[in-house]
């Protein structure tokens, strides 16, 4: 198998582009909401803007985020968690009866009802606040609130950053995000616990730190590579773009690291083996694959003459 | 060859061992050395003799038994002192006369020091040197466990039994049986632990219990043999209720055998049992009429009569005890576990969780059990063409008593799934029924019922087995991605070998492969996923054999 090949075929398989319609539906309901806390808070906040991976390019149709923060002014609140609380209501009380809403980390959760397609909308909206009276239009920094407890960071604590220049930060990027798509669409297929936003960070380190080129499984092995020789270094750092002094990789602790160094060897090792292993780790989307099925099995072409086993059968129990 | 016993050879021995005073009245019995050993050294005050006997296998041992042997009944009181004087300690191993020699009358000299001059005393329990009777034509065993109940001194009432399997020892007829309950009257008040799959079976016999204070033995040692030994030990009222419940009973049961169950506290949580049997009409007790002031009250009680007891066999089978010697972590054990589809490996992994001392486990299977599956499963000949998961049943529940089968699902399992799985509502269902298991085996090879369960939002451990042709690899999918990694495996990996095995008759091959070859397999698997679940770090694996190396080797993925 020629591994490049198949990984462009994987990263085919899972553009945006094949599920438009549905995205236009989360475009739309992203406007709404957008619409509706700017008519609700008013002068009390900022043009709230698109994030999440949609809005950075790095989503993947099995699993995307169409993400909105809202930048509210310093002294819209007496507290962050005031802030958060106050924007869970509202959107409780606005779309309470056709969504679950829910208080996720840093985020309020939205999760609309399938439509009349099945379609289920999920929107995440991020509040955060202006660090000083009238800083924002200039710095673009806010304070995010933790509504629970994550890596280092207790409940109920805040977190400085600036998302507009973690978007930039991955601006133009476009072999990076390749790469962050690939192991976001393992993280996912694979029900791997790891932060996007980390993938994306380390990613983005290792293009910065070690040769990173070639085709794109060579890239993809370099990146893995990296993250195995160095997520487990003392000091290891990623640095927020939005907060240098936040240290993303202080969300892992030791055996999480741990866990990610181990999960990349394996899939070097295995893909070494046999690269036939990159079908399990990094899947093609199977709703949006070539039509092959046919042609493979068409009965005229066949060269079947007899009725037999096929030979990749499982055995171990049935007739026997 | 190396020269034989002789009285010459024990000579030098006495001269060669510092501690030893004098071997003499060396003398042949038969062709048994006997003789006596005098022992003095420095911490021994005063000479202590023992008398010896060095049977002809001598230096090896004879059905694990050592062929030297010391004697002195004086001793008796002490730790490791049997009834006839033997004393018993550990023996090195030599196939050297003179070493072993040497090597066993140090040993003694060690148990002197410990036992004798230490007076030292093994703290761990150890049984009742119990002399067994032979009944009629029988000897007798009785199978209990450990039960939530304290008894007290002086408590007795009824025992309610199940008889297990005849068996023979030493070409006797043994009958084994199982204790189910202690009641008081009619009502229970214990039970013992075993799974209810043995609870729910039938009461075969009634016994008798009495709890005593300490054990019915002298020096804590020798089990009592004489019925006199118990008295003033069992109290009067209980005498009176022998007698009445033998009279009760004359007319229509005599002769018939009564177990009789003596317990007492081993230790502050546990207790033991040793079982007497009497029988109806010939009671160890007599009559006699209460005085007082050298009058008689014209009451008439009873008291023990001179009589040998007849001992059995007990056998503690505490779930402790009969997986102490090893078995599977508690990760799996104490879980409730489905395996659907038992065929080889389905029945081989049932088996293996059962003797690793699973204690909940239900199966799924639609199928026949023919005598030509039985090669490599786990089913037998003499049963038949036999329903394989009510074979399997019966099979499970006689090797381990504490292993509870809940149901044996239905036949219609995979059909109906199949049938109904776009049906949310049947669908719902399904998952619940399968989250009530804390593991699943997939041992179907079913790729359809695979994908189904795959995308189920299964709680527990979803563990996929299967094998490929040849047993060459053992393929273990993991929930989730299971259908996926399993298919990639057998679509994309594996050089799968197409050369059947086609039964006579009808047109259904299948695999080939040997119990040993597919057995070797599930266990090495058993063992990974019992390691990586007490890690919590199970994921999907497969077991390869390198021919070339002579080796399996585990792919983690």
């Amino acid at each position: 198998m020629e591994k490049s090949d198949y990984l462009l075929n994987v990263l085919e398989t899972h553009k945006m582009k094949k599920i438009e319609n549905l995205l236009s539906k989360y475009k739309d309901k992203r406007e709404e909401i957008k619409n509706e806390i700017e008519s609700e808070y008013q002068n009390k906040i900022y043009s709230p803007f698109n994030s999440g991976s949609y809005a950075k390019h790095t989503a993947i149709n099995c699993k995307f985020d169409l993400d909105i923060v809202v930048p509210f002014k310093k002294d819209s609140f007496n507290t962050l968690k005031e802030m958060f609380d106050n924007l869970y209501d509202f959107l409780i009380d606005k779309y309470g009866n056709d969504a679950i809403v829910r208080k996720q980390k840093v985020s309020i959760g939205i999760t609309f009802d399938s439509d009349e397609d099945g379609d289920e909308i999920d929107i995440d909206v991020v509040p955060g606040r202006e660090l000083t009276k009238d800083d924002y239009p200039d710095s673009r920094g806010l304070n995010l609130f933790f509504n629970e407890r994550m890596g280092l960071f207790s409940s109920n604590s805040y977190i400085k950053t600036n998302i507009n220049s973690q978007i930039k930060h991955i601006n133009k990027r476009e072999n990076e995000r390749k790469i962050i798509r690939l192991l976001k669409i393992w993280k996912y297929t694979n029900n791997e616990n790891l932060k996007s936003f980390l993938i994306e960070l380390i990613t983005i380190k290792a293009f910065d730190n070690v040769n990173v080129s070639g085709n794109i499984w060579e890239q993809l092995k370099s990146v893995m590579e990296y993250i195995k020789d160095n997520i487990r270094t003392e000091n290891f750092t990623l640095n927020d773009p939005g907060n240098s002094n936040n240290n993303v990789a202080d969300t892992l602790d030791e055996s999480d690291k741990e866990y990610f160094a181990e999960r990349m060897i394996n899939i070097l090792n295995r893909v070494e083996d046999d690269s036939e292993n990159l079908k399990f780790y990094f899947p093609l989307n199977k709703d949006f694959e070539e039509d092959e099925v046919e042609n493979k099995y068409n009965v005229k072409q066949s060269s079947y003459k007899n009725s037999v086993p096929p030979t990749n059968q499982r055995f171990g129990r049935g007739i026997e | 060859m190396e020269e034989g016993l002789n009285k010459q050879v024990l000579k030098e021995l006495e001269k060669k061992l510092a501690f030893v005073k004098s071997i003499k009245n060396l003398r042949y019995e038969g062709d048994v050395l006997n003789g006596e050993v005098i022992f003095n050294f420095p911490k021994l005050k005063n000479d202590l003799t023992f008398k010896f006997e060095i049977l002809p296998h001598y230096p090896f041992k004879t059905y694990h038994t050592e062929t030297i042997r010391f004697y002195n009944k004086s001793l008796i009181a002490y730790d490791h002192v049997m009834e006839d004087g033997h004393i018993c300690f550990h023996n090195r191993h030599s196939v050297n006369l003179k070493e072993k020699l040497v090597l066993d009358f140090n040993s003694l000299k060690e148990w002197i020091e410990n036992f004798y001059i230490k007076k030292s005393s093994n703290q761990n329990y150890e049984h009742l040197v119990v002399n067994k009777s032979i009944v009629e034509d029988s000897y007798y065993a009785f199978h209990f466990t450990q039960i939530e109940y304290s008894f007290s001194k002086d408590e007795y009432g009824l025992v309610d039994l199940t008889q297990a399997g005849i068996g023979y020892y030493n070409e006797i007829k043994l009958q084994n049986f199982l204790v189910q309950n202690f009641k008081n009257n009619s009502d229970v008040i214990a039970e013992c632990n075993w799974s209810f799959n043995i609870k729910d079976l039938p009461n075969s016999n009634i016994g008798l219990y009495y709890f005593l204070e300490n054990s019915p033995s002298t020096y804590n040692k020798f089990i009592f043999d004489n019925w006199l030994d118990f008295t003033n030990i069992l109290s009067v009222e209980f005498l009176n209720f022998l007698n009445e419940f033998e009279n009760r009973n004359l007319k229509k049961y005599r002769d018939s055998k009564i177990p009789i169950f003596f317990g007492y506290k081993i230790d502050e949580n546990e207790c033991f049992w040793q079982v007497a049997i009497l029988k109806i009409g010939s009671f160890p007790t007599e009559g006699v009429p209460e005085r007082k002031n050298d009058k008689k009250t014209g009451i008439w009680n009873s008291q023990l009569i001179d009589s040998k007891i007849n001992w059995c066999f007990t056998k503690d089978c505490s779930y402790k005890y009969f997986f102490g010697r090893g078995k599977l972590s508690n990760l799996i054990t104490e879980k409730k576990i489905l395996i659907i589809g038992v065929g080889a490996i389905g029945s081989i992994v049932a088996t293996t969780l059962t003797r690793g001392g699973a204690k909940n486990i239900d199966f799924i299977d639609y199928d026949i059990k023919e005598p030509e599956n039985i090669c490599r499963s786990e089913y037998s000949f003499r049963q038949g063409i036999n329903t394989k998961t009510v074979e399997l049943a019966d099979n499970l529940t006689s090797i381990s008593p504490f292993l509870n089968i809940n149901n044996l699902q239905n036949k219609y399992f995979e059909d109906i799934t199949k049938r109904f799985i776009n049906d949310e509502e049947y669908k719902l269902g399904l998952t619940n029924n399968l989250n009530a298991y804390d593991i699943i085996f997939d041992c179907s090879t079913d790729d359809d019922l695979m994908y189904i369960l795959d995308n189920l939002k299964i709680k527990g451990s979803l563990i996929n087995l299967s094998i490929s042709n040849f047993a060459k690899e053992l393929i273990c999918g993991i929930y989730p991605n299971t259908y996926r990694f399993v298919r990639n495996q057998f679509d994309n990996i594996l050089t799968v070998d197409d050369d059947l095995y086609e039964p006579i008759g009808y047109w259904s091959p299948t695999f080939k492969a040997s119990y040993n070859d597919v057995n070797l397999l599930v266990q090495y698997a058993l063992k990974h996923i019992n390691q990586k679940i007490e890690e919590n770090k199970l994921r999907n694996f497969v077991i390869e054999e390198d021919r070339y190396k002579n080796i399996l080797r585990i792919n983690e993925y």
